[in-house]
């Protein structure tokens, strides 16, 4: 199987989708794990599609509006690295569907 | 003691850099135009400075990174271009000014038309810069800035209705006049609360290696220097009010301001406004230059060092440089310096929005604060009238562009 | 060690191993197989690299300012992964930064241009 090389950093923002072209969101935050002088990927986290809710979240974090409790309604999931398929890393898609996603809670 | 000596040495710098030709200009119009009813103006800018000051000491002391840096560091590539341009054009607005201010103290002393004095200043700026290290720079320019006293001690020489000057530190809308009045009002805001100032203090507190027992101190100077600051524009204020009212003098020219001080004082008046003004603007200049330059090479993760030669920071000096010669660029193109100073205070009312919410985020954000993250109150005074400004921005711009 | 990509790595300043500043790390370059987890092999630097990350139109106008402000911009510059030694605030890479490719812009400006200036 063939290697290539991507640049993490263009992955970012990307929307996923699932094989049946549902959205599963947008790549936010790639967790990777340290072992000795690898460094491996584990999962990605998908999130919120909105980019408008996404710049928000940490606006709306702050005091005088964390009283009004706007703050809550972010969420996301974790998509495994074997669940993600980047052959073409212009239009990430999962390998599974939506539902089999772990949802995170923030 | 130490710590006694520095905290007076902290106010006495926060003093002699706050007032410079942006307070001045405004300060003066609006005594001018509206007697001591904008006053309330100089006092909420200089309250959301404080703020904004302590928590860029703040910032810098827990995180041990400055301002410019932390924001890449947060929110990355593509949204930092957003504040880095902004600002720097922002702050290349604001350089011209307080070029334009000094060379007309210049030409006030000498006679010698002002244009030509742009490149003489922007020489000085640069070389002081080249060759000096932070804390020459930062203390130097701050201590001989302490001219500026000399209109508070006209401010009282006049004796003005200290009652009245009181109660216009309550906000009142204008009896006439009112596109001005706000405009003037959010030039005020902007003059006071200078992003480029939040960039250089905080590079400061980086350099001087603050840390976690700093911050008390840092609260406390950051407090009475940025007050008395305000308290010499509220005195320019008043002197400007007291002298051009009676005489229903409208400033339409810089030159005009000039003429505050010789009423009071007769011909040292003239010398000493002049005194302060070059001195103030030329403060200004130094730390402008340098603010561009900490958030490029902060930013793209250069090395910055004022303290290092040039040529250890060579991509660094090259910035502060570029930034000075633009700003020369900008006067020898012979724009009113009084017209571009009103008008990028008020611009930077408009584009503040840009510089403090990431800011904000960043001070509630406890990867970098820690602890010493804000209260609310500090958050809903800066939210309060950061909002307030790009409204009467929003606003009053465009009305003020079009009726001139 | 559990890491974040754009937490902890992406966009972060690198030092050296002396402590001097290398840049900030621009991009991360991640080596992808369908059937092993991805390894991430190098972080990269430079204006080419920044220039990607930014869409279409300015993508084109920073590329081009980036290409006349720096002599050698043709190729981002990377750095191995394995030369990371530690992820804090501050990402330290064992390299001698003095010699080192990452920063040839800096020694360019400081050659052609600054040390042409007195007094540098």
């Amino acid at each position: 199987m063939a290697t290539r090389s991507i640049n993490v950093e263009l992955l970012l923002d990307r929307e996923v989708r699932d094989p049946s072209g549902r959205r599963a969101g947008r790549i936010e935050e790639i967790r990777a794990r340290r072992d000795g002088e690898e460094i491996v990927v584990e999962s990605y986290h998908l999130g919120p599609e909105a980019l408008l809710e996404r710049l928000a979240a940490p606006v709306l974090r702050l005091s005088p509006f964390r009283a009004l409790g706007l703050h809550r309604r972010a969420h996301g999931r974790r998509a495994r690295w074997d669940q993600m398929d980047l052959s073409d890393p212009d239009k990430p898609v999962l390998r599974c569907s939506v539902d089999e996603l772990m949802t995170l809670v923030r | 003691m130490k710590k006694l000596l520095e905290i007076t040495l902290g106010i006495v710098t926060s003093i002699g850099g706050f007032l410079e030709v942006g307070s001045l200009a405004t300060s003066a119009q609006a005594g001018a135009a509206f007697g001591f009813q904008l006053i309330w103006a100089i006092v909420l800018g200089t309250v959301c400075l404080i703020f904004l000051v302590e928590m860029s000491g703040r910032l810098a002391a827990v995180s041990k990174q400055t301002l410019a840096g932390a924001m890449r560091d947060r929110f990355g590539y593509p949204f930092f271009l957003v504040p880095l341009v902004a600002m720097s054009v922002l702050a290349l607005l604001v350089m011209a000014s307080e070029l334009g201010g000094l060379c007309l103290a210049l030409q006030l002393v000498t006679g010698i038309s002002f244009p030509w004095w742009a490149p003489v200043g922007a020489f000085a700026a640069w070389l002081l810069l080249w060759k000096g290290t932070f804390s020459v720079v930062e203390k130097g320019a701050s201590l001989l800035g302490l001219v500026t006293i000399v209109f508070v001690i006209a401010a009282f020489k006049l004796h003005p209705d200290w009652g009245r000057a009181a109660h216009a530190a309550l906000p009142s809308m204008p009896r006439h006049e009112p596109m001005r009045y706000w405009f003037i009002a959010v030039s005020i805001l902007g003059a006071s609360i200078a992003p480029y100032l939040l960039y250089f203090y905080s590079a400061g507190a980086v350099e001087d290696k603050w840390n976690e027992s700093d911050v008390p101190v840092n609260r406390v100077s950051a407090t009475l220097g940025m007050s008395f600051g305000g308290g010499l524009a509220i005195a320019v204020l008043i002197v400007a009010a007291l002298v051009f009212v009676p005489r229903g003098i409208r400033i339409e020219r810089f030159d005009q301001i000039a003429l505050m001080l010789t009423s009071v004082m007769g011909r040292w008046g003239f010398f000493l406004f002049a005194a302060a003004l070059g001195i103030a603007c030329f403060g200004a200049m130094l730390e402008i230059a340098l603010s561009v330059a900490y958030l490029v090479a902060q930013g793209f993760g250069w090395k910055w060092s004022e303290d290092a030669r040039p040529r250890d920071a060579a991509r660094f000096s090259l910035v502060y440089t570029v930034t000075l010669v633009g700003g020369a660029l900008i006067v020898m193109l012979g724009v009113d310096p009084l017209a571009i100073t009103l008008m990028s205070m008020a611009l930077t009312g408009a584009l503040l929005p840009i510089a403090i919410v990431p800011f904000l985020i960043l001070m509630n954000d406890s990867r970098y604060v820690g602890k010493y993250g804000n209260g609310w109150i500090s958050n809903a005074v800066v939210c309060a009238i950061v909002g307030l400004a790009f409204v009467l921005a929003v606003v009053s711009i465009p009305l003020e562009v079009m009726g001139s | 060690m559990e890491i974040a990509l754009v937490r902890d790595l992406l966009d972060k300043q690198l030092v050296d191993r002396n402590g001097e500043p290398l840049g900030r790390v621009d991009g991360i370059v991640m080596s992808y197989r369908a059937d092993a987890p991805p390894r991430i092999t190098h972080v990269e630097l430079g204006a080419q690299t920044l220039a990607r990350r930014l869409p279409g139109p300015f993508r084109r106008t920073v590329a081009w300012l980036g290409r006349r402000l720096s002599p050698r911009a043709s190729e981002p510059y990377r750095i191995e992964a394995d030369r990371i030694v530690h992820l804090g605030r501050v990402v330290k890479i064992d390299i001698d930064g003095t010699r080192s490719a990452a920063r040839e812009t800096e020694r360019w400006v400081r050659d052609h241009i600054i040390a042409r200036i007195p007094g540098s």
